[in-house]
């Protein structure tokens, strides 16, 4: 260390200068920077001491003033709040006031109307049954008239009715009059009309003998005419019986050659039956002996 | 057996055992295997080695070799008789014959005797069976057909069953 570094120098000096000398060698550059070293930590620690506490600091101003702040605002608000109030409260009275007192007016008026016209309904209703009582007069009077005019025509309708009945009675002695006359003209209508009838009938007589005379010649003709269909109906069965003759050998005839072929069914059946190999041998070999020739050409070919 | 003789399948004689085409046929295949038997035979006795039983012959075959007084002792013979009886096979006539009831072989032996004697002499048949035959045969040459069925017969006589039926109602 630079404390002993000139220690081995033992020349003599005074005790200032060795004082001196002690000192600048005390006070060498590595202690200076040491002591730079120290006094920068010892500085970092205060500053960092500080500023903690700085912060600190700045915290509970942070915090105090923000509570102040709010108690202001609240305050300030609270105020502002109370004072609003006031105003609305007092602008409000004011209004329903007002309003209170028009509407008392608008309620004298609307009374003072209704009176009014209370009045006047009734005023209306008292002319109204004045001039009912006037109407119902009236037409009292209207319909008295009335009646008694109605009463007269009555009267007169009866007597008119007693002069139509009359002229009825008139009228139905007219009608009898001309029934009488009417039978009278149809009595003498018929009696024409069966005269001409008779005239008629005489007439129409003579036509009828000759319709009578040709009914007996169709009859005649119609006599004549079934002769011939008996005769030809005799011929038609002689034709007929001989058909069916003609049609019975035909039929035999068919039975016979079926019945040839039944008789061959039942022979061949019975001879298939009863004949074996060795019975048909000999006919076999005579029916071959008859075909010798032809099979002994036949093999040389 | 042992007669040596130098015939061709026109000369030889079919005994009444063989019937069809197929007891020729029969014939050609046993000769062929008693040739193989014989010759095996002959080189096991050359050799020493252990004989194998006598072969034995079918009655047709030895009926065959009598009739035709052929020899078998030889490979020679042997070898010729296959050969002509393979010519015999192909070229023996056949004749078809459809009888109505089932045929005996006794009855066919028979028949196979008259057709060897009367119309050739090796001829052999073909035995068809055809029960509408009612009875008889019928007949197929190679070249014609010989309808001798009762059936036929019949059918030929109708008009003559008919007459006597018409006579037979006239009669009543």
């Amino acid at each position: 260390m630079g404390l002993f570094q000139g220690k081995h120098q033992t020349k003599k000096h005074s005790p200032a200068d060795e004082v001196r000398e002690t000192v600048h060698d005390m006070f060498d550059d590595h202690y200076r920077e040491e002591l730079r070293k120290t006094g920068r930590e010892y500085f970092e620690r205060v500053i960092s001491e500080s500023s903690v506490r700085f912060r600190q600091d700045l915290d509970e101003t942070i915090s105090s003033v923000n509570t102040e702040l709010k108690d202001y605002m609240t305050k300030r608000l609270d105020e502002t709040i109370a004072h609003v109030d006031d105003e609305l409260t007092k602008r409000l009275d004011e209004r329903l006031a007002e309003y209170d007192k028009v509407i008392k007016d608008a309620q004298d008026q609307a009374v003072q109307t209704l009176n009014r016209n209370a009045h006047a309904l009734h005023d209306t209703s008292q002319e109204l049954v004045a001039t009912l009582q006037k109407t119902l007069t009236s037409q009292e009077a209207v319909m008295i008239g009335v009646f008694e005019e109605n009463r007269a025509r009555i009267l007169k309708t009866q007597g008119a009715q007693e002069m139509v009945l009359q002229s009825l009675q008139t009228s139905a002695q007219m009608s009898q009059k001309q029934s009488q006359q009417l039978s009278a003209t149809l009595e003498k209508t018929i009696a024409d009309q069966s005269a001409v009838l008779v005239k008629v009938f005489k007439d129409n007589e003579a036509r009828i003998e000759a319709t009578k005379q040709a009914q007996d010649a169709a009859l005649q003709v119609l006599n004549a005419s079934a002769q011939a269909l008996g005769q030809q109906y005799q011929q038609l069965s002689a034709t007929l019986q001989q058909s069916v003759i003609d049609e019975k050998t035909m039929l035999v005839g068919a039975f016979e050659n079926n019945m040839a072929v039944v008789v061959e069914h039942y022979l061949l059946g019975a001879l298939g039956e009863q004949y074996d190999m060795k019975a048909q041998l000999p006919m076999i070999i005579k029916q071959m002996e008859a075909n010798k020739k032809a099979m002994m050409d036949d093999m040389k070919l | 057996m042992t007669k040596t003789t130098a015939k061709t399948a026109a000369d030889f004689i079919l005994p009444p055992s063989v019937v069809t085409k197929v007891d020729v046929s029969r014939l050609v295949s046993e000769v062929e295997r008693l040739d193989s038997e014989l010759t095996t035979a002959a080189v096991r006795a050359k050799t020493a080695a252990p004989q194998a039983p006598q072969p034995t012959v079918s009655e047709q075959l030895a009926s065959f070799l009598t009739q035709n007084k052929i020899a078998f002792d030889t490979p020679q013979n042997r070898t010729a008789l296959v050969q002509q009886l393979r010519i015999l096979k192909d070229k023996v006539p056949v004749i078809h014959m459809t009888f109505a009831v089932q045929s005996d072989p006794e009855s066919l032996r028979q028949i196979v005797q008259w057709l060897r004697s009367s119309v050739h002499g090796q001829a052999v048949i073909s035995v068809g069976l055809q029960p509408s035959l009612v009875a008889g045969v019928y007949l197929r040459t190679p070249n014609h057909v010989h309808d001798l069925s009762l059936r036929t017969l019949l059918t030929g006589q109708h008009d003559v069953l008919v007459k006597e039926l018409e006579a037979l109602r006239g009669a009543r």
